[in-house]
């Protein structure tokens, strides 16, 4: 009778053995444990209530100034599509800024704090494996920075009362906020195991995330004075988890909204997530790539270090084993970033015709049925080509730039009194270098242009040259509905933006600004003191 | 093998290079059911066994054998027959004792049946069935390590290795400790338990080493041990008429090395003398006697210290510089 039983209940743990194994493998015992003290006491909603009433202001304060801002810029309120993709993109750099400082809090105790609590030599002395701890502990930690992730999500909801981002976007944002958590997670784990000591683990996490996030910059910067104008290594830009979340963030038109400034300076600039059109791949792919090689990297070593014996003798399988995940991982960084190198990455600026399609010859098969006849039908009309529109003369970019530039460029040299001098006597003398294609169907033409600017005064009938400046200039354009080109951005020189051919042209033909001058001082008597 | 739980063979550790050897070749073998206690003065490498024993340490050279099972070649699969607990005991704050337990009958990979009886079982064992919804932090110290012996025995583990279980314990909770690991040698448990208070659990031990420096000094049972020991004794004698002819009379009497006289007892005006009899009981009995038909008045006659704590300190003697 009770050998029956057992048999039963032998065959019963059969069949549900694999699912048990798996689910015990998963939600291992450290997890319940946890998960168990985490969510006890007062401090867990605290911690929650401050940081969504925090979080809940800056998104307050983010809108106010959205709309003040853009009221201040163009005098009209601010599409609702616009503000609600401002508040979208200050909410996920909001977040992943939280989840920058708090991940390494959290997982730089995971290892130490048992040593400190003296509860590890128990938590070694019983069957877990080195691999089940560190995931137990990661898992738990992990729970809180999702949980603020997730508690984020219904403040983000109020975008969709204004609009302008798709559930895809918020998707992406999560899964970086996900991926930049879990490899700051495994870093402060590993420091953890490696130094014993929760403080200096905290330490070492922070000063590798402050490295990722700052180091890049600071290390272009400082080894290329500043204006050379070339574009950051994507292996240098890719490291920053803010650069990520722009690449991931940025509209086709290249905007992000008032918080566009933040990454920009983080990644030394708009170029490697300005336009999908011109990376081979977003920056947030090569840092996905970097990241996770990162992440599986800090997992096999801290497996080690977390055991008590034993550490660096594996035996040949576990040598082999290891090797073969480190070379998988070369693979996939070389997949990553093989694709496109020896370049840098970004795409030159003309658009690269489109290779004529190839005959392809096809093979006469032999039928084994017979052919009937069918009754002929109408081809179907062939669509009419859309004509691509014709690029503007550099006359009408002329004309289109130069009430834009001469006011933005007043109001940055004289803040205080622009508005009387570009009233007064502001003049700018335009030079079109080059008009280049943009994006594939035309619709969009990127202009670079000399700009040479100064303000005069008359008095007692003589001209009185003020303060002036000539620089260049990108300009990008774009063709509406109505037929008509309108300006869309213009930066100040950028030499990474140019063609190759204008970089070459500004080199050898300066902008010669006596001429400039000559032309300005023409119109400035014309204008000012009524000569001919 | 079988016979021993526990052997190890040219046991050494040095925790650095060009340090002194924190354990000098150990062997050691604790047969099945003993009680084992191991005793020496802080730092003499007690914690460091345990540790090796436990697969909690790597020994520099020697082998471990926990039944059967190699602790060098296979460290994992020893925590399957051994519950260790440490000398200092850590506790997971926002638990209560029941999840104290719970949580490490999962980590043994209890089925929740099984794992439901083990926890209500072992706080009844040591007596903290009334806590079992308590925070541990709230636990007096006694509790809690009643409680990590019970954390060490979640797995019915065939040999429970115990590092100073009874150090910072009041008197109380040391005798409740003693009458636990009595019940659990009863129930056939291979212990071993180190200490470097003698009286307290030497004398349940059934086997006893004697650790100095890294070294075994003596092992076997109390007895055999006590049987090695020079026997030798301080006798306290308080005499009441003549203290100068009971001090002749002593020195006089064959066996004792040194007599003094003292001021002891209550009363500052008595007078006491002690002497250092070379012998056993029997020798001791026989001056009581010899005093007596001699005519001096004895009103009191006892031994002075603990014959465990003669015996320790006497073998370790040498080494203690």
């Amino acid at each position: 009778m009770k050998e029956e039983r057992t048999l039963q209940n032998a065959k019963k743990s059969q069949s549900l053995s694999l699912a048990s194994c798996l689910i015990s493998r998963l939600i291992n015992p450290i997890i319940i444990k946890e998960m168990r003290g985490q969510m006890r006491g007062p401090r867990a909603f605290i911690i929650l209530t401050a940081y969504l009433a925090g979080l809940g202001g800056l998104t307050y304060a983010l809108y106010r100034m959205t709309l003040t801002s853009f009221a201040g810029y163009t005098g009209v309120s601010p599409q609702s599509a616009y503000v609600g993709q401002t508040l979208f993109y200050g909410l996920a750099f909001l977040v992943l800024l939280c989840v920058c400082f708090i991940t390494p809090t959290l997982t730089a105790g995971a290892i130490s704090g048992e040593q400190e609590r003296r509860t590890y030599d128990m938590l070694l002395s019983t069957p877990l494996r080195p691999f089940s701890i560190l995931w137990g502990k990661m898992v738990a930690s992990l729970m809180w920075i999702f949980m603020l992730i997730l508690a984020a999500v219904p403040l983000s909801s109020l975008i969709f009362i204004f609009g302008g981002i798709a559930l895809r976007d918020i998707i992406q944002v999560i899964g970086i906020l996900g991926l930049v958590a879990v490899t700051y997670g495994s870093l402060g784990m590993f420091f953890s195991a490696l130094t014993r000591r929760t403080g200096q683990a905290t330490v070492f996490t922070y000063l590798i995330v402050m490295a990722f996030i700052f180091g890049g910059v600071f290390f272009w910067v400082g080894s290329n004075i500043m204006g050379r104008g070339d574009v950051m290594p994507r292996g240098l830009a890719c490291l920053s988890p803010i650069g990520a979340l722009a690449s991931a963030l940025i509209t086709p038109e290249g905007t992000l909204g008032p918080v566009g400034g933040l990454s920009m300076l983080l990644v030394g600039g708009t170029d490697w997530f300005h336009s999908s059109g011109r990376l081979f791949r977003p920056l947030w792919q090569y840092t996905t790539a970097v990241y996770l090689a990162l992440t599986v990297m800090l997992w096999l070593v801290t497996a080690q270090l977390v055991r008590p014996v034993r550490r660096w003798r594996l035996g040949w399988k576990g040598w082999l084993l290891r090797l073969f995940i480190v070379l998988l991982l070369a693979g996939e960084l070389g997949v990553v970033f093989g694709s496109d190198w020896g370049t840098t990455g970004l795409r030159a600026s003309s658009p690269q015709p489109f290779p004529a399609p190839t005959a392809v010859p096809v093979a006469s098969v032999p039928v084994a049925w017979e052919v009937v006849d069918l009754p002929t039908a109408t081809p179907p009309p062939t669509p009419t080509p859309v004509p691509l529109p014709t690029p503007p003369s550099p006359a009408e970019v002329e004309e289109m730039l130069e009430g834009f530039v001469v006011q933005n460029l007043m109001q940055n040299i004289m803040p205080q009194d622009y508005e009387r001098l570009f009233n007064a006597g502001a003049f700018c003398d335009l030079e079109v270098l080059d008009i280049s294609g943009f994006a594939p169907d035309g619709r969009q033409v990127q202009a670079s242009l000399w700009v040479y600017c100064r303000v005069y005064s008359a008095e007692d009938g003589e001209l009185q040259p003020g303060v002036g400046l000539s620089l260049p200039l990108v300009a990008s354009l774009f063709y509406d509905q109505n037929g008509l080109w309108r300006l869309d951005s213009y930066y100040i020189h950028a030499a990474n933006m140019l063609s190759p051919e204008v970089r070459q042209h500004l080199l050898v033909h300066p902008y010669d600004e006596a001429l400039g001058e000559a032309r300005l001082r023409e119109r400035a008597r014309e204008a000012l003191l009524g000569e001919e | 093998m079988n016979e021993f739980v526990v052997e190890t063979r040219g046991l050494c550790k040095r925790y650095r290079r060009g340090a002194p050897l924190a354990l000098d070749s150990l062997d050691l073998r604790v047969s099945r059911g003993a009680l084992f206690g191991f005793i020496g003065p802080n730092g003499a490498g007690k914690t460091t066994t345990l540790r090796m024993l436990a697969g909690l340490l790597e020994p520099s050279s020697g082998e471990i054998w926990i039944a059967g099972h190699s602790v060098n070649r296979q460290p994992h699969l020893v925590h399957n027959y051994v519950g260790y607990m440490p000398d200092f005991f850590g506790l997971y704050h926002e638990m209560t004792a029941w999840e104290y337990l719970d949580f490490f009958a999962r980590c043994h990979g209890l089925t929740p049946r099984r794992r439901r009886i083990v926890t209500g079982e072992l706080l009844e064992l040591v007596g903290l069935a009334q806590k079992r919804d308590e925070d541990v932090g709230h636990l007096s110290r006694g509790m809690q390590q009643r409680l990590c012996l019970a954390r060490a025995l979640v797995h019915d583990p065939l040999v429970l290795l115990l590092d100073e279980p009874a150090s910072g314990l009041d008197p109380r909770a040391r005798v409740e400790m003693r009458e636990l690991l009595r019940e659990l040698s009863a129930m056939g448990k291979t212990i071993i338990l180190s200490s470097h208070i003698l009286s307290e659990l030497a004398e349940i031990c059934t086997e006893v080493g004697i650790i100095e420096r890294g070294r075994m000094v003596a092992c076997g049972p109390l007895s055999w041990l006590r049987g090695q020991a020079v026997a030798g004794r301080i006798l306290r004698l308080h005499v009441i008429s003549d203290v100068q002819r009971a001090t002749q009379l002593l020195t006089g009497f064959p066996g004792v090395s040194g007599v003094a006289q003292v001021n002891g007892g209550n009363d500052p005006a008595e007078t006491w003398v002690e002497a250092y009899l070379a012998g056993d009981a029997r020798a001791a009995s026989e001056l009581l006697a010899y005093l007596v038909d001699n005519g001096v008045a004895v009103a009191e006659f006892r031994q002075v210290g603990n014959e465990l704590e003669e015996l320790f300190l006497q073998l370790t003697a040498g080494e203690v510089a």
